[in-house]
């Protein structure tokens, strides 16, 4: 399993599919020549790799690092499976899209759809974590089925729509619309959210000792990854927030029989 | 029965204690105090001596402070064992659905540790007892670790999925002998106090000690244990096969289960010298040990080799 590192060279004129920089693709090639002849989609155009990143090794076992502004890149991560993949900066749509394990860390913010199925699939994240340093776009997690999701900073509209289960942790402002169509899943969000009495309950004050397995769970993780600057320090104080001084639990979305919890400090 | 140590002026017979493979796990009951941590643990553990009549032989292995365990609680930890796979996939489920998800505030957590690739062989907590939920279940996966969350009337009981089950010994013993109930009784508590300072341990009997002693058979069909002769002081003048001589009128036996042979054979040595070194006025006489002539069980535990 090699290791690789890529740095921006330029940044490109269009939007790109970013589909084939895949750490699971990438691990089996141990000539940088050849990652530079891997093919990106630049607009309507294919373009090699080489012309957009420098390449060269790295030391560590089964991780991909990216390093510059990547908000023009899309679908990053996708369909990852093991592994880290660790960028330095931020990224565009469809990041970690329909992920089923491993690690993705974002250092910057991320964009639209972080972890959502592309396309004309149906199922989202299914497996895995990823972690925002700053703040995400909308629907983050939109039909997610399992793993987590840390966002640090904000997040836009419709957090969780269509979740199905897994738990996303958003440790500041949402947007509007959360946990739209969600059938299961948790969402730990600051505050009370703006939601349609119709289709979410009144809240309700709860205790649960599944909060302090997260936070437990979560400082453990991030402690054993420190080096690798995975911290999700306002992510922690929130789940540890509730964990001690419990929490307000809504449920729904009714309209479609769900029973998701949003979560919210009291 | 003719060749001796001796420790603190009592015999301690060079024999061998014999005992079995078992199957074995751990679970972790945690709770908002330590009073329900204990009752849950209490409830879950009763009717759990031998394997003879319960199928089980679980006991408290020992108490856990907030930082040992899973989720900042106190807790306590079990350990149980029975002779088959099948057996534990039986009695850990219910015990646990009656015990310990009617307990107020109480969680329960598979106290092994996973190794990698997960062991295949399970023991369903969770997997169980979410049924319970009626629906209303909430199954959350935690890094690699699968709870599921069960509405009840204090707010949810939180549990694993399930816990691995492993490979133990059960039956490591030894008998104490003296002249009277007193004497005998206290160096067997005095044994038992300091076993349960031995991790990976227990002693499943009431107050870690049988009176009842059993041998292999019995004259009806029905029964594949049945009292031990040759421990039974009113049975020592008319039965051949007594190893009770003519002062000692008391025996009573500890019999420990444990995760591993080191464990056990720990547990014999730290029990035998408290119960030598107990404030019995010359009323403990003699320890031995419990065996089948070495047929039945493949871990033998000599008890001179161990006192070394």
């Amino acid at each position: 399993m090699n290791s690789w590192l890529l740095e921006l060279r330029q940044q490109p004129e269009h939007d790109v599919d970013a589909s084939a920089i895949s750490l699971r693709a990438l691990a089996q090639i141990g000539d940088p020549d050849q990652i530079k002849r891997l093919t990106l989609r630049c607009g309507q155009e294919p373009r090699p790799l080489g012309d957009l990143f420098s390449v060269s090794k790295l030391q560590s076992e089964n991780e991909l690092r990216l390093v510059g502004d990547l908000t023009r890149f899309h679908r990053l991560g996708i369909d990852h499976r093991s592994g880290r993949i660790t960028i330095q900066g931020s990224v565009g749509n469809y990041a970690g899209a329909m992920m089923s394990g491993g690690e993705i860390f974002i250092a910057g913010a991320a964009g639209d759809f972080l972890a959502a199925p592309v396309d004309a699939f149906r199922s989202g994240m299914s497996g895995g974590r990823i972690v925002v340093r700053d703040a995400a776009g909308d629907h983050v997690g939109h039909r997610m089925r399992r793993g987590e999701i840390f966002i640090e900073g904000a997040a836009g509209d419709f957090v969780g729509s269509h979740q199905i289960a897994g738990t996303i942790v958003v440790a500041a402002e949402i947007g509007k619309s959360i946990g739209y169509a969600m059938r299961r899943g948790t969402l730990i969000v600051t505050e009370p959210p703006d939601t349609s009495r119709t289709r979410f309950s009144e809240p309700i004050e709860a205790n649960s000792v599944i909060c302090p397995l997260l936070g437990r769970e979560t400082k453990a993780w991030a402690t054993k990854n420190r080096a690798l600057s995975f911290a999700c320090n306002n992510v922690l104080q929130l789940v540890d927030r509730i964990a001690v001084d419990g929490f307000q639990s809504i449920r729904g979305d009714f309209a479609v029989g769900g029973q998701g919890e949003i979560l919210f400090p009291r | 029965m003719d060749e001796f140590i001796q420790l603190n002026g009592i015999r301690i017979n060079a024999t061998f204690a014999e005992a079995f493979d078992m199957k074995a796990t751990r679970l972790i009951i945690t709770a908002d105090d330590r009073q329900w941590a204990t009752d849950a643990a209490a409830a879950m553990t009763g009717f759990g001596t031998s394997v003879i009549a319960c199928g089980i032989e679980i006991a408290v292995e020992r108490e856990l402070a907030v930082d040992e365990t899973p989720d900042g609680r106190p807790g306590v930890a079990i350990l149980a064992f029975t002779v088959s796979g099948k057996e534990m996939e039986k009695q850990i489920p219910q015990r646990a659905g009656q015990c310990i998800l009617t307990c107020p505030t109480t969680a329960l957590f598979a106290g092994i540790e996973e190794t990698t690739p997960k062991s295949d062989k399970r023991i369903p907590i969770g997997k169980s007892l979410r049924y319970f939920g009626d629906g209303n279940q909430i199954s959350k996966m935690i890094g690699s670790r699968r709870y599921w969350r069960i509405p009840v009337m204090d707010g949810e009981f939180v549990c694993d999925h399930d816990v691995s089950r492993i490979d133990g010994i059960g039956g490591g013993n030894f008998i104490l002998i003296g002249n009277n109930v007193k004497a005998v009784s206290t160096a067997c508590r005095a044994a038992v106090q300091a076993i349960r300072t031995v991790d990976g341990v227990i002693t499943p009997f009431p107050g870690g000690v049988t009176r009842s002693g059993s041998k292999v058979g019995s004259k009806y069909a029905a029964l594949f244990a049945s009292t031990n002769n040759a421990f039974c002081p009113t049975l020592r003048t008319m039965d051949p096969s007594s190893e009770l001589t003519r002062d000692e009128s008391v025996a009573m036996e500890i019999v420990i289960d444990g995760l591993s042979t080191a464990a056990i054979a720990h547990a014999m040595r730290v029990g035998i010298q408290a119960a030598c070194d107990s404030q019995t006025d010359g009323g403990l006489l003699r320890i031995t040990a419990g065996n089948y002539g070495g047929k039945l069980g493949r871990h033998h535990f000599h008890l001179a080799e161990i006192l070394k």
